[in-house]
């Protein structure tokens, strides 16, 4: 009997122990608030390319937003366990602006802000090709080299303006391009000067005139408010100015191109004079030496007097004394015109049209 | 017995729709040599879809055409009561940025999942592609994917002796297009100022072919061989396709597209003169009621629409030059009312989705039916 009332007894205790366990668990619960703790910014490259993050949430109820506003969630992938995670979003978080964690979307539950780089010196613009102060009326094209890659988003236009000093009148003389001309890494634009309005009769030639007008000058703009691809704004406002020119008709002549050896350092350097400016790029890559063999001579291109001259020095002594200069018929003067055809011309009948040849060779000896 | 003949009906049924709405199944060997992993996409400046789900992207960084193999090839019913304002500004919002740090550079559906895919550029040069998934979006992986790759290669010298090492050359890709087993690219280059147009057959080989262009433009009495492409579409004109070209200012011309081979010049014919001081942004087609009409988004005028018919019925070539600023001569077409389109694609046989600027600024993405249209 006793056994039987022990054995009440001790279900009784158990029953209030169940209870007891339930309400505990229940003032735990209630306790056990949920949270999200920022822990760090994840750089790579110095780019902010995650968040570090703990929370004792299930994550599949936490979202990353823009600021507090915004209700589309950031793309991006959350990875890790044991209350740490990592959330990475598909483009690196921006400088300077506050995203927040959101429980299902709405709730705040943590925020943080991608600090700001402190401006290292801001961005650079290195050069403006053509670097000659007075250009022909039929300028083609202009090249702007950075010296870090360029922001990737607005148009490049919207950076430079170009003012007709002598009128007093803003112009705008670029071809606007929805893809842009940019090298791969970003530091070199092409502009082309609008070509409609180059070549002699087209609608927008008679429309509106060529895009520069000999005897004028002009101030070119370049706006500090460009980014580079980090954010930094360019280090000052860069002005070029230049002075207009008569018309280039003439293609360029190799024949009339002077060629001379210079000792600098003991070193023989063969330096070519075009008697003109030339497009600064194409000079650079469609000129090569060969030797008697045959074979290419390596070594290093840089342009002189404003891009008139190519200075060559060979990475090795000179092996024999017969050398041979070979230009692609690409390459161009600042007027477009190439070894074979002037750019303001008529493909189909030229009468004046030199036989197209894929390669112009100037032999010469070293001495 | 009698339990058995339904049993089976309803498994043949259950077969049917499956068959009906799951995956093509395709034995092409179109992805045969695709490889997986990062292709290394530098930017996307174009997207177009050719066969099977399979996406063209236009890398003008990397001088390169890319096929991804989306594997998006469920069939589907288009969502046609798309109408998303802010459009941008969802699209930075979901990229974790503001509107002024991203590009829509291109948007094109999937014909046959029907799925509406962006590619974008953010502000640190990182290119995304997006899918559109009610209101929001899904990322597409650029660094994980089923891809092949070809580049676009320079005219090379004659002379084989004479090739060099040569900087890597920037194409601005200005529209890409499948056709016909073949990716058709136009585009620009920063160096050497000319419009080159190329076909490339896909599956993608070694072999490409580039033509350079000359169009007979309405204003002056001489070839223009320079101007570059903006748009193009594919027009059969008597059993031949052509190449049916918008250049800056407006003219659009035809060129008989295989006529458009290496190292031949090709003389195009001029057939409208849709006005000066317009740039041509987008151009479709679609059919309705038996007629094919074309479509062509414009920088400064307002869609327009123009009638197979009528090209087709054109046999002339614009030579005179248009005296009057803005007037427009050639084939006829219709202004709809829709200004500031900035891309196009058919959603499906009978609706257009669009992405308009309107006069608040704001960018809204909308479908419209072609009846409307």
């Amino acid at each position: 009997m006793d056994v039987v009332c022990a054995h009440n007894t001790f279900k009784k205790i158990k029953k209030i122990k169940w209870y007891l366990i339930f309400f505990c668990s229940i003032l735990l619960a209630g306790c056990h608030e949920e949270s999200v703790t920022i822990e760090q910014v994840d750089y790579e490259s110095e780019r902010p390319v995650g968040i570090t993050f703990s929370t004792n949430m299930d994550i599949e109820k936490l979202r990353v937003f823009v600021g507090e506003e915004s209700q589309t969630s950031v793309i991006g992938v959350i990875v890790g366990d044991k209350g740490k995670h990592h959330f990475a979003p598909v483009v690196p978080f921006t400088e300077g602006l506050t995203y927040t964690f959101r429980k299902n979307n709405t709730e705040v539950m943590a925020s943080f802000t991608i600090p700001k780089r402190e401006n290292t010196g801001g961005a650079e613009l290195i050069a403006i090709h053509p670097k000659v102060d007075t250009v022909p009326e039929n300028l083609l094209k202009m090249y702007f080299e950075f010296a870090q890659p360029m922001q990737e988003v607005q148009n490049a236009l919207d950076f430079i303006s170009v003012v007709n000093e002598t009128d007093g009148i803003e112009i705008k003389p670029f071809l606007r391009l929805e893809s842009e001309l940019w090298n791969k890494e970003r530091t070199v634009l092409t502009l082309w000067l609008d070509p409609g309005r180059i070549k002699t009769d087209l609608i927008p030639n008679k429309e509106k005139g060529l895009p520069l007008t000999a005897g004028k000058r002009y101030t070119m703009a370049i706006d500090s408010s460009w980014k580079s691809i980090q954010g930094t704004p360019l280090l000052k406002k860069y002005t070029k100015k230049f002075y207009v020119g008569p018309r280039d008709d003439t293609m360029p002549k190799t024949k009339e191109w002077q060629l001379c050896m210079q000792i600098e350092d003991s070193v023989k350097i063969l330096l070519m004079d075009f008697g003109e400016p030339m497009d600064a790029f194409l000079a650079k890559e469609t000129i090569r030496v060969y030797n008697t063999g045959d074979r290419q001579i390596q070594g290093k291109f840089n342009l002189l007097e404003n891009e008139s001259v190519l200075r060559f020095v060979p990475d090795e002594e000179w092996s024999t004394p017969k050398i041979e200069v070979r230009i692609e018929s690409r390459l161009e003067d600042l007027a477009g015109n190439n070894l074979n055809r002037l750019f303001d011309t008529e493909v189909k009948k030229d009468p004046n049209q030199r036989t197209p040849k894929a390669v112009f060779r100037i032999p010469f000896e070293v001495r | 017995m009698k339990k058995i003949v339904p049993a089976f009906a309803l498994i043949a049924m259950v077969l049917l729709t499956l068959s009906a709405t799951t995956a093509i199944e395709s034995d092409s060997n179109l992805t045969e040599n695709f490889v997986t992993g990062n292709p290394g996409i530098a930017s996307i400046n174009h997207i177009s879809f050719g066969p099977e789900g399979i996406l063209f992207l236009g890398d003008s960084k990397s001088a390169a055409i890319y096929a991804l193999n989306t594997k998006d090839v469920k069939t589907a019913a288009p969502a046609t009561e798309i109408n998303i304002n802010g459009f941008d500004k969802k699209v930075a919002s979901a990229l974790g940025t503001t509107v002024e740090n991203i590009k829509i550079t291109d948007m094109a559906v999937n014909p046959i999942s029907r799925n509406v895919y962006f590619s974008v550029q953010a502000a640190d040069g990182t290119p995304v592609l997006l899918k559109l998934k009610g209101e929001g979006f899904e990322n597409i992986s650029l660094k994980d994917v089923s891809y092949s790759k070809i580049e676009l290669t320079d005219p090379i010298p004659a002379d084989a002796k004479d090739k060099w090492e040569r900087p890597l050359r920037t194409w601005a890709i200005s529209d890409l297009k499948f056709h016909d087993g073949q990716v058709l690219v136009s585009g620009l280059s920063n160096k050497e100022f000319g419009s080159t147009f190329r076909k490339i057959p896909f599956p993608f080989k070694d072999g490409q072919e580039y033509a350079s262009l000359e169009i007979w433009h309405a204003a002056h009495g001489e070839y223009e061989t320079h101007a570059p492409i903006k748009t193009f579409d594919v027009i059969k004109l008597d059993g031949v396709d052509h190449l049916m070209a918008s250049y800056t200012c407006t003219p659009l011309v035809l060129f008989p597209l295989d006529e458009l081979k290496e190292g031949k010049h090709t003389k195009g014919r001029t057939v409208a003169e849709l006005g000066a001081g317009n740039s041509p942004l987008d151009m479709i087609s679609y059919e309705r009621e038996g007629s094919t009409y074309f479509l062509m988004s414009n920088s400064n005028r307002p869609v327009m629409r123009i009638k197979y018919d009528d090209i087709a019925d054109f046999k002339e070539s614009l030579t005179d030059p248009v005296p009057v600023f803005a007037e427009t001569e050639g084939v006829p077409y219709d202004n709809l009312p829709f200004p500031y389109v900035l891309q196009m694609d058919n959603l499906d046989a009978t609706h257009v989705i669009y992405l308009q600027r309107q006069s608040d600024g704001d960018l809204r993405l909308r479908v419209r039916t072609t009846e409307w249209m």
